[in-house]
């Protein structure tokens, strides 16, 4: 493999995987075709980037947000959250009572959030909120790193699982209120007074659960 | 999300797809390499697929079935008549403009 293919593969692996199953080869092959200058590379990097983070937008937002709390906690020495091992551990390692209870709040909104916005499985709610401690505790990883902590570095991987379970939680959530929502729809909807046929009413709905907002 | 244009109204990588497209179905080279021919912007190649992308998303251009390793595109009904009202638009406003602009 040339340095040019690594390159472009390189570039690609930016998009989100669906992206690419879509149009990774067109934009592979466009690349190829024409010269590889600085310019070009980072305006398949930015725009890789940029769709990337939209595809994983409910957890980027409030990930960037919980690390502006974190950077801005430490700061100025506020305990906004007061973070424990089973939120942000990366803080309070030793603490085991779960007293942080605005921050699983966070995690729980953002598994409904993705559940309502991206739909999808339970699953995809709990990574979601795993990537939201993923980005908040960035910083907290880099400084582990950077100072060869093992237990700076490790206590936000371990921070993964649990906040996993309660994405998950809020993707059941998400489920119940998406089912809530398609039920009124359902209600709401006005009676049919001509060329319904008859036990149409009994038809599964059409209604969308899930958007994407661009 | 709204964007403005680096280069003014005449260069929205979706705008000028959408005109490349109106003289016929392009892949994404041939797209660009006539946006440039016509309008002088250099789409770069992520610009290019993120406002393609978005576009078929919209229904206002749709990819064709090809053998090929790139899709040609084609513009929809709905991608003609929102290009059509965006031009009639600039006309109108650079009309305006130019009339203003005339000597009294």
């Amino acid at each position: 493999m040339t340095l040019r293919e690594r390159i472009v593969n390189a570039l690609l692996r930016l998009y989100p995987a669906t992206w690419r199953m879509e149009y990774g080869t067109e934009l592979a092959e466009l690349l190829r075709r024409r010269p590889l200058d600085a310019g070009v590379i980072w305006d398949v990097f930015w725009n890789g980037l940029r769709a990337r983070i939209l595809v994983q937008l409910p957890a980027a937002v409030i990930g960037l947000g919980m690390t502006g709390v974190v950077i801005a906690a430490y700061m100025t020495g506020a305990r906004i959250l007061e973070p424990t091992d089973i939120t942000l551990p990366s803080l309070v390692v030793a603490q085991t009572n779960p007293r942080s209870a605005l921050y699983v709040l966070v995690l729980v909104s953002c598994g409904v959030w993705t559940r309502l916005r991206r739909g999808g499985s339970i699953g995809r709610s709990a990574r979601a909120a795993a990537l939201v401690t993923f980005i908040a505790d960035f910083p907290v990883l880099v400084v582990g790193l950077a100072t060869v902590s093992a237990g700076v570095v490790a206590a936000p991987l371990l921070a993964l699982p649990y906040s996993a379970v309660w994405g998950a939680v809020g993707g059941q959530v998400g489920s119940w209120i998406a089912s809530a929502l398609q039920r009124f729809a359902r209600v709401a909807r006005p009676p049919r007074t001509s060329g319904t046929h008859p036990g149409s009413d009994n038809a599964p709905t059409t209604a969308p659960t899930t958007h994407e907002t661009r | 999300m709204a964007r403005k244009p680096k280069g003014g109204p005449a260069s929205d990588p979706e705008l000028l797809i959408l005109a490349s497209l109106a003289s016929g179905a392009k892949h994404g080279y041939a797209i660009m390499t006539d946006i440039e021919a016509f309008a002088g912007v250099k789409l770069g190649p992520g610009t290019l697929y993120t406002a393609i992308t978005r576009l078929v998303d919209r229904k206002l251009i749709a990819p064709q079935s090809s053998a090929g390793r790139q899709r040609p595109y084609r513009l929809t009904g709905q991608g003609a008549a929102l290009l059509a009202e965006q031009l009639r638009e600039m006309r109108r406003v650079a009309t305006v403009g130019l009339t203003r602009l005339k000597p009294a």
